[in-house]
């Protein structure tokens, strides 16, 4: 029995480290690994076509949430660019000496989206009473961009739905649940939304709403190459009609 | 007042709800299950299990579906009340009866199913009326089945996060359950209000838990535990 044993023992030894070592090599053929926030989820699936197409380079998408996505980051999974929906788990990353590089590629426009109006405006947000919904502000970019939002226009009564992030607070607009919400303008865009019944949000009424990415400590050389594709004329038109307004060559944060 | 304790309570309302109107609700389905058979029966019963399987998220994305203005039940609802179900403390009841069904109609109809149906019999011979019946014969001999199907539903009920989250809207006096303040403070990374929050949940928990087995245990050991059999 204990001679049957051993090299049985062996052979899934054997294999084992066979798996490791073939699925190390099956990862290395792709060029770029990036993690992105779910909300810009669709704008990379089309900037990593492109890219692909630009420089042959093969990019591995792992979508998720921010935090989600910091959590796995912060306890060693191998990621090369991580594109994140806010700048504050970027800057945790940075300050715990994870990154090598950290940028805004863009920032989120916040949009008032009422379906039963036709003329949404400026006006219908101050006019606005009962329940509204928002992505929690005590996490959610938008969130806070919202509250910051209601606060300079003095909207104090209002009942704040709280969804646990933009994509939720939509979610109560769109079935109907809430009338209103203080939403993504890029929501609104990828599920063809009548601009009648939406209000663009003023950036100046609010902290702008960062997303920012980090280049890995550990990344491959290639990394640098999609952040600057990020920045080319086609890949800035891609992102903007995504609905988000990108850094100014001259603003802060806008990288290198 | 602390927004955790607001929690807190709030939590054990919803609970507390709940359970009695399982108790209300749940105990004739658990008597019919047991007691009947057929097409209607071997329907029901699969659905009464159904939210053990399901992702609470199925239950929570219809429940909102259900819920809005737009749909005929959420119309009535809003036409009656006023207000929406979801982002309600009504809401979060419903969405709760359906997630705590299956822990407290199926312990109960287990002690259903074990009664002996010569004593009914024998009762009704003796002129006791069902009523009479239930409420004298099968409740106190069932005991061990309704203690364990109220607690299950109660501790479930305070353990509910994924429907909670899909259609309470986090409002802070009405809806924001412990399950969901915790999410709070990982997602804010406040990890020190967090483990008051998860350690105490995991405390009492066990606590329960521990009782049942330990009554139950006692129970089964007592003589008159297994009377009918």
């Amino acid at each position: 029995m204990i001679s049957l044993r051993i090299p049985v023992g062996f052979t899934a030894t054997f294999t084992a480290i066979g798996l490791v070592f073939f699925s190390h090599v099956a990862l290395a053929q792709a060029s770029l690994r990036i993690a992105v926030a779910a909300n810009f989820k669709p704008v990379l699936d089309a900037l990593s076509h492109v890219y692909t197409e630009e420089t042959g380079d093969r990019i591995e998408i792992s979508v998720g949430a921010t935090g989600a996505l910091y959590a796995q980051i912060r306890n060693g999974a191998p990621f090369d660019v991580f594109l994140a929906a806010d700048s504050h788990r970027p800057a945790e990353l940075e300050s715990a000496g994870l990154t090598r590089h950290r940028s805004t590629y863009a920032y989120g426009q916040l949009a008032l989206w009422q379906p039963a109006n036709r003329q949404t405006s400026r006006e219908s947000m101050a006019q606005y009473t009962g329940s509204l919904s928002i992505a929690n502000p005590r996490h959610a970019p938008y969130g806070k961009a919202a509250t910051d939002l209601l606060n300079a226009m003095g909207k104090s009564d209002l009942r704040l739905i709280r969804g646990s992030n933009v994509a939720q607070a939509y979610t109560f607009v769109a079935t109907g649940n809430a009338p209103a919400g203080l939403v993504a303008l890029s929501q609104l865009l990828a599920t063809n939304v009548s601009t009648e019944e939406y209000w663009i949000v003023p950036e100046d009424t609010h902290d702008p709403i960062q997303q920012q990415l980090v280049i890995m400590i550990s990344a491959v050389g290639g990394a640098e190459l999609f952040v600057s594709f990020l920045k080319s004329p086609l890949a800035r038109r891609i992102i903007e009609s995504a609905g988000y307004r990108l850094p100014s060559r001259k603003e802060p944060g806008s990288g290198s | 007042m602390d927004p955790d304790i607001v929690s807190l309570l709030i939590t054990l309302r919803l609970a507390t709800v709940t359970t009695v109107v399982l108790i209300v609700i749940g105990t004739p389905l658990a008597w019919w299950l047991s007691q009947s058979d057929g097409i209607a029966r071997n329907i029901v019963e699969p659905l009464v299990a159904l939210p053990i399987v399901l992702p609470p998220t199925v239950v929570g994305f219809y429940l909102l579906i259900v819920f809005s203005p737009s749909s005929l039940p959420g119309r009535v609802w809003q036409d009656l009340t006023g207000s929406t179900l979801a982002f309600s403390f009504s809401g979060l009841v419903i969405g709760s009866i359906i997630y705590s069904l299956p822990f407290y109609v199926q312990p109960l109809q287990v002690a259903f199913s074990n009664l002996r149906k010569e004593l009914l019999e024998a009762a009704a011979t003796l002129g006791a009326s069902p009523m009479d019946q239930f409420f004298s014969l099968v409740v106190p001999l069932s005991r061990r089945g309704f203690f364990i199907a109220i607690c299950l539903s109660f501790a479930h009920t305070i353990g509910e996060f994924g429907i909670v989250l899909m259609i309470g809207g986090n409002l802070p006096d009405e809806t924001r359950v412990l399950s969901i303040a915790l999410f709070d403070h990982v997602e804010a990374l406040d990890y020190d209000r967090a483990h008051i929050i998860a350690s105490g949940l995991l405390a009492f928990s066990f606590i329960l838990l521990f009782m049942l087995y330990s009554l139950d245990r006692h129970w089964q050991k007592s003589p008159f535990s297994r009377s009918a059999e």
